[in-house]
């Protein structure tokens, strides 16, 4: 059953206490989804580490994101990521920090993302390609691109598949853009009730 | 009232003030009732929807938005559990391509559902089926499709509606105790500012007609009046704003201001939370500054003062008619009502009013003697930058032994037509401390347009 989602008295870090602990297949998750919600975000507006790591110092979230190996470290512990041994342990302030930083970065950019998922409604009610549009063709070549070269997985991925999952991705950066973004992701990535 | 109008949808919130309002911190509301228009610009108008309801039915649409774009986002997920699953397994291509077959499948499937329930359905990556339940009307029809800006607009405008209304509290047991004590302030705050822009308008009014006031400067009899005028660069003259006439007119009277202070004849109490003493305008700034401030020659049990304007509104009257003999006969009264009180002249409480706590929290490297950092408070008391003022304003201040002020020299012009609204003391005014070098002492006192004060010793 999909929760049941109450109003929060306050949309900031501060009503989000680190105590819930996610099961170990609940991380594995988180760690994945982070990866790929900031892969969306570098593929369709073209911001890197450096404005990750600005939304860090932004946000007061230095100590856990101090640079960009720090930033490198906590995205590579993604089960998808190809290049490790052993997995990687993000613990759960580390996701939060990302994910505050993630949906920081796309309220920054949420004109931009909207009107890519404008443009996607658009090209879908005329039965046209996204390919075709300037915008989401870049978009989707650069997170074919990006999610080839970085994931254990990424050849073997059908194109198809692949541009599913950023087409998904790109909606699901509109609604974290919003100002109640990070409770949405939040709840999102912490919530596994459902049946598998 | 509140309207949430995101681009492609209206949300209006109507409520009734509760009357439990008066007794509580916030307003308390009842009768929430919504207005919902769907009015997509780029959809013909004709295509828009209009809904409305209490506020049950709107906690309902809140609910299935909420539920609804959570349970849209944690799809993601599948594609990833799946990946995840099966990459350990050693065959990620299976993964990936099994996981986007199940999206699709964590919605409520198509069960009976009652006609009454509000609920969304998944159509595609893009559409969403919005049923509309008790909210449906003739024109809207039952179910009503929306695309995925039009979910995203609907789903911000709920989340800040709900964030508003958290900020509504209920009324709680004791709240409305405390809310009468704030009222009890509020209302005192009130009346005090009422009464002041109403004696603003007076006097600026006076201050229309500088020709008529200004040759009544040189009738005073004493002989600090000519002093006074000397002092005082012309142009300050030339504005001839009502305080600095007043006080000018009346330098055998404490110079604590008090004719200004007839501008606020409806003060009677001293505020809650103020200083020991009470509020009293310094004579120069105007009463929209002053309200606040705590005289420079604060002597304690001032309060007679203000009880004594209150007594004699007919002075206060006169004092700020901008006919120049009205002007004189209400000096002649502020002379005989002020008399009774004790003249402020050399008087130690006003100096150690001063001597008190200002020293030791003032201190800077500046603070060669003492009388500069008195100097430098004093004026952090008081300066208010006007809105406008785009240069900062110096002044030369030259202190007599006995700590009063002896000489003011406005540096450059624009200090000169703010001086009025610096709090600059009279010349003559005991203004600080006693220098202990029984010599003068000339201290540079800078404001800043942002605020601050400083002042420094100046080489003699």
């Amino acid at each position: 059953m999909p929760p049941d989602l109450k109003p929060l008295t306050s949309n900031n870090i501060k009503a989000f206490p680190p105590t819930t602990a996610p099961q170990p297949e609940q991380l594995d998750n988180i760690k994945a989804q982070i990866d790929l919600v900031l892969l969306a975000l570098e593929a369709l507006t073209g911001i890197g580490s450096e404005a990750m790591l600005q939304a860090a110092i932004d946000l007061n979230l230095e100590s856990m994101v101090s640079d960009r190996v720090a930033l490198w470290r906590l995205r590579q512990s993604s089960p998808l990521r190809k290049g490790q041994g052993g997995r990687k342990k993000l613990d759960v302030e580390e996701a939060r920090a990302l994910v505050l930083i993630s949906c920081h970065l796309a309220k920054q950019q949420h004109e931009l993302i909207r009107r890519a998922v404008a443009l996607l409604e658009q090209v879908t009610e005329q039965q046209r390609q996204p390919h075709q549009t300037a915008l989401l063709g870049d978009y989707l070549d650069k997170f074919n691109n990006t999610y080839q070269e970085r994931m254990e997985a990424g050849d073997a991925v059908s194109p198809e598949t692949l541009m599913n999952l950023a087409l998904k991705l790109l909606i699901d950066l509109l609604f974290y853009s919003a100002p109640h973004g990070f409770r949405r992701m939040w709840l999102a990535l912490l919530d596994r009730t459902k049946p598998r | 009232m509140r309207r949430y109008t995101p681009p492609t949808c209206t949300l209006e919130v109507m409520a009734e003030n509760s009357s439990l309002s008066r007794w509580a911190e916030q307003p308390v509301v009842k009768d929430v009732r919504f207005h919902l228009k769907l009015d997509d610009p780029t959809l013909a108008q004709d295509r828009w929807v209009e809904l409305h309801g209490d506020r049950a039915q709107l906690e309902d649409l809140r609910h299935t938005v909420n539920t609804y774009v959570q349970a849209f986002l944690e799809q993601s997920q599948d594609f990833l559990l799946q990946s995840v699953d099966l990459v350990d397994s050693g065959n990620p291509q299976a993964a990936v391509t099994a996981s986007t077959e199940t999206s699709g499948q964590s919605f409520p499937s198509d069960r009976d559902r009652n006609l009454g329930e509000i609920g969304l359905q998944p159509n595609g990556l893009l559409g969403h089926d919005l049923s509309l339940g008790v909210l449906a009307t003739e024109e809207s029809g039952s179910v009503i499709r929306l695309n995925t800006l039009q979910l995203f607009d609907l789903a911000t405008a709920l989340d800040d509606y709900s964030a508003d209304l958290l900020e509504l509290p209920t009324l709680p047991k004791t709240g409305w105790l405390r809310g009468r004590d704030n009222w009890a302030q509020i209302a005192a705050i009130a009346v005090a500012v009422v009464g002041l822009s109403a004696s603003a308008l007076k006097l600026l009014d006076s201050s229309m007609a500088p020709t008529a006031i200004a040759p009544t400067l040189s009738q005073g009899t004493s002989s600090n009046d000519q002093r006074i005028a000397t002092q005082i660069s012309p142009s300050v003259l030339d504005k001839a704003t009502p305080p600095v006439i007043s006080a000018e007119k009346l330098p055998s009277i404490p110079p604590i201001g008090s004719t200004p202070k007839i501008g606020i004849p409806t003060l009677v109490a001293p505020k809650p939370g103020d200083s020991a003493n009470p509020a009293l305008p310094s004579s120069k700034t105007l009463p929209q500054n002053s309200i606040a401030t705590v005289p420079i020659t604060g002597i304690p049990g001032r309060p007679t003062i203000i009880s004594g304007e209150a007594n004699s509104p007919a002075k206060s009257n006169k004092i700020a008619s901008s006919s120049a003999s009205g002007e004189r006969a209400g000096l002649a009264n502020g002379q005989a009502a002020a008399a009774p009180v004790a003249p402020i002249g050399r008087s130690p409480a006003s100096r150690s009013a001063l001597r008190g706590g200002d020293r030791a929290a003032n201190a800077t490297a500046f603070d060669t003697i003492p009388q500069v950092a008195e100097v430098r408070t004093y004026f952090q008391q008081r300066w208010k930058p006007p809105e406008g003022l785009t240069q900062t304003l110096e002044y030369s201040l030259t202190l007599a032994p006995n700590g009063s002020i002896q000489n003011i020299t406005p540096l450059r012009q624009l200090s000169g037509d703010y001086i009025d609204r610096t709090g600059m003391p009279l010349v003559g005014d005991p203004f600080v401390s006693a220098l202990s070098n029984e010599r003068n002492a000339k201290i540079r006192l800078v404001l800043t347009t942002d605020g601050k004060v400083q002042a420094f010793l100046e080489p003699n």
